[in-house]
């Protein structure tokens, strides 16, 4: 009898939507949360925060309550508590309606933009939301870069008739940045029609009329800050530090006794954009780098490096040219000089794909016997390289192929090499960048080897591990961490080695 | 009328007594919620509520039939009206130095929740919801009571604590307790039946259309959100020229070509032989010196 109530029964799927909003709330948090409806209601957001406030600590598991707390903190700009307010409601009753939503657009507010486009993605499946939401997810992907999903995602907002302006003058904005000028003209058009009287709406005018208005300078100036600089200080475990063979005979023959150590690595540096235009941008850069051992006091290295990067970045073809000087010091002591020049040439076969050739000259000189001259000598480079686009401008996968041949004074180091390489880069969780490489190599030389009391030619391949995380614990300071593996293999032991480095530091950058 | 009406009605008019003057004219709540829209009869005159909207006693209010409202009152107590509910605010009454309070709905049509905070525990205080059928007593519970006037039927649900359900009949007698989780249904001119379990899904078909979630509009950051404004969200965000390079904006390529492992250590890229073969003097050189290389 009791389960057949007709009263309810019309509203049967309602409930069921609604089914994981709490059905027992603590008597006074539901009085407290009925009351701070009123004044948030009325956009009073303290009177409302404090109300909410109280709701939640009388009864923590009030899943509305702290809902509306957090939709409260957000509305005074608090985003990280109202996004952990949220967060929580959300685990409490899993069925909040719009809460994918709000949480997308708190994490767009917050510039936590990959984030964002996975809840506004959540939203985008809910009916109730589907328009908002694909405005908000277009907005989104429009500031990740990935202009022509953002262009498919006002798309659908446009039949709401709310949004329908708003979405035309941002898939015109994604249009023109995906090099779509006509289309992007009759979405701008649009706009200017639906709402003449709105700021879009003028801006679409002018727009249309062949006013195209420039950003402010101001914030054009702000964005493209003409330098930067950096410092940095890292704590290092290197397992080799001077490449001992692996071979343990061999080692104790040459009286190896240590081959790890700790060290301290400093390193400081900045750039400058010398020239930007329309053809091409001149960039200059300095880096500077120590290394110093806790105990392996010979191997602290000192590094200085000079580079002019010139060029234009492929619309679709680039070209550029890079010129790098670099000079070591070991055990401050110099070491060695090395300049290399790069010039470089560039295809987009797609707004998502861009190919790269390129060819590098190198020549290197030791300062000291018996580094100088036997290792003396020149490198010609060439090499092609596929950089792809994973969705965004964060995420980039590279893949390359390189073959390279040096000639040195002495003969046991003249080789001609074939290397591949991938490398991706992308943001994980929207806490830090990782970047992860891989690396082959293959080294044959060409002469019979003098350890092999010239019977016969030494043969290297090397297998090359790189993992780098970064997390940003301010705008400027960022928390470093990386692993580098070498493991290189060849037919000689003396040049047989595995290595490992492992590093934790910080970062700062302005 | 029966036993408990009796009971009802004197108990809420000794309250009355005690607070006697000024009831009529006290705000005893206000409106919190509203999805759809209410209305509030007051003197002869009925009017559409708004959010914040003061509630008195002796107030009439009705949502339509796919209205939800949501009240709070002074008490602390707070109901949710579903679709289609007709509710009298008979009585509301409260005498601070006594700590006596005493509220008495009057429900005609449709349901309604209520949350009754721990103020009702005291001896002197009565909550009571009554229906043709049903008078509900509370102390401090959370519940659900339903009328159907074309059935003349009540049902009710105790959701959390424990409540008191007796029929209308004017007999003495046939009075139900019911726990947490349990319901009863009383029809015209009978008992209320025992107390019986409510299980998951049917409380949930309880609870149909008394979720309002909110003030019942759209209050979501979305809301008078800038990116809606009107205008563009960054002073970036207008049309200038199509720029060259931005059909491939965020694919830069590298001029220097280095591994990741060399970008990432000087140490690395610098030692790319093992340093103690340099120990040996190459074949084709004269001897000319030593590396100063120690482990």
């Amino acid at each position: 009898m009791i389960n057949r109530i007709s009263i309810g029964s019309v509203f049967i799927a309602v409930a069921l939507v609604l089914s994981g909003v709490p059905a027992g709330a603590n008597m006074r948090s539901q009085a407290l949360y009925a009351r701070a409806l009123v004044p948030f209601n009325n956009g009073e957001w303290d009177k409302a925060y404090g109300l909410f406030n109280q709701a939640v600590e009388a009864d923590l598991s009030d899943g509305l309550a702290l809902y509306y707390r957090g939709l409260t903190r957000a509305r005074r700009g608090m985003l990280t508590p109202a996004i952990q307010d949220m967060e929580q409601a959300l685990k409490l009753s899993p069925a909040l309606p719009h809460a994918a939503l709000d949480l997308g657009v708190a994490y767009f507010d917050a510039g936590q933009y990959t984030t964002a486009r996975a809840w506004l993605q959540r939203a985008h499946e809910q009916p109730a939301d589907r328009f908002i939401a694909a405005y908000f997810l277009g907005l989104t992907l429009y500031r990740l870069g990935d202009y022509a999903a953002a262009q498919a995602a006002f798309k659908e907002a446009e039949p709401d008739p709310e949004l329908r302006a708003l979405a035309h003058y941002y898939e015109g904005l994604a249009l023109l940045k995906l090099g779509r000028p006509g289309v992007a003209r009759g979405e701008l058009a649009e706009t200017a029609r639906e709402q003449p009287q709105t700021e879009i709406g003028r801006i679409a005018q002018e727009y249309t009329r062949g006013e195209a208005r420039q950003p402010p300078a101001a914030v054009a100036a702000a964005r493209k800050k003409p330098w930067s600089v950096y410092a940095g200080l890292a704590f290092q475990y290197d397992s080799n530090v001077g490449l001992a063979p692996s071979d343990s005979d061999l080692k104790t023959e040459q009286g190896i006794s240590r081959q790890s150590d700790g060290r301290t690595a400093i390193e400081a540096g900045g750039d400058y954009v010398l020239l930007d235009s329309d053809l091409g941008s001149v960039r200059a850069e300095y880096d500077f780098y120590q290394s110093v051992h806790f105990q392996l006091t010979d191997f602290d290295l000192q590094g200085h490096r000079v580079r002019l990067d010139a060029g234009a970045q492929p619309a679709p073809f680039g070209y550029g040219l890079a010129l790098t000087y670099d000079f070591y010091a070991l055990d401050y002591r110099s070491f060695f000089q090395e300049g290399l020049v790069t010039p470089w040439v560039a295809y987009a076969e797609s707004r998502a794909a861009v190919t790269q050739a390129y060819y590098t000259f190198r020549n290197r000189n030791f300062f000291r016997e018996p580094f100088d001259p036997a290792r003396n000598g020149n490198d010609n480079a060439f090499g092609l390289r596929q950089y792809l686009s994973l969705g965004a401008v964060d995420r980039v996968l590279s893949f390359g192929y390189q073959f390279d041949s040096e000639g040195t004074t002495a003969s046991d180091f003249d080789y001609s090499a074939n290397q591949g390489d991938i490398e991706v880069s992308l943001p994980v969780l929207d806490v830090a960048m990782v970047e992860l490489g891989y690396l082959f190599r293959l080294e044959d030389y060409r002469h019979p080897n003098s350890r092999a009391a010239f019977a016969f030619r030494r043969h290297d391949n090397e297998h090359q591990f790189a993992l780098a995380v970064s997390h940003n614990l301010t705008e400027h300071v960022a928390l470093t961490l990386a692993y580098i593996g070498v493991f290189n293999n060849s037919n000689l032991k003396a040049f047989e080695y595995d290595r490992h480095i492992v590093s934790g530091g910080v970062r700062v950058t302005f | 009328m029966g036993y408990g009406r009796n009971r009802s009605i004197l108990c809420s008019l000794a309250i009355a007594c005690v607070t006697a003057v000024g009831v009529e004219a006290q705000e005893t709540g206000r409106v919190a919620a509203i999805l759809g829209t209410v209305q509030i009869a007051r003197g002869g005159m009925s009017q559409m509520a708004s959010i914040g909207a003061p509630v008195f006693a002796g107030d009439r209010l009705t949502t339509g039939s796919t209205d939800q409202a949501k009240v709070v009152f002074e008490d602390d107590s707070v109901i949710d009206m579903g679709p289609g509910t007709d509710l009298l605010l008979a009585k509301q009454v409260s005498d601070r130095t006594s700590h006596s309070l005493g509220s008495l709905l009057r429900l005609s049509n449709g349901k309604l929740r209520a949350w009754v905070g721990e103020a009702y525990r005291g001896a002197r205080s009565r909550y009571e919801v009554e229906t043709p059928t049903a008078i509900t007593t509370v102390r401090g519970t959370e519940f659900i009571v339903a009328y159907d006037s074309a059935a003349e039927v009540t049902k009710v649900i105790c959701i959390t604590g424990e409540l008191e359900v007796a029929g209308t009949l004017g007999v003495i007698g046939g009075r139900v307790q019911l726990p947490a989780q349990s319901g009863t249904e009383v029809a015209k001119g009978r008992f209320p039946s025992p107390a019986e379990r409510v299980g998951e899904v049917p409380m949930r078909q309880y609870l149909a259309g008394l979720e309002l979630v909110g003030t019942g509009h759209r209050d979501g950051l979305s809301v008078g959100h800038p990116a809606l404004s009107g205008g563009p969200l960054t002073a970036q965000d207008v049309p200038g020229p199509p720029a060259k390079a931005a059909a491939h904006e965020g694919l830069t390529v590298r001029g220097l070509q280095e591994s990741l492992a060399d970008r990432l250590s000087p140490d690395v890229r610098a030692n790319t032989q093992p340093l103690l073969d340099f120990k040996l003097t190459p074949p084709d050189r004269v001897p000319t010196g030593n590396v100063n290389v120690q482990f």
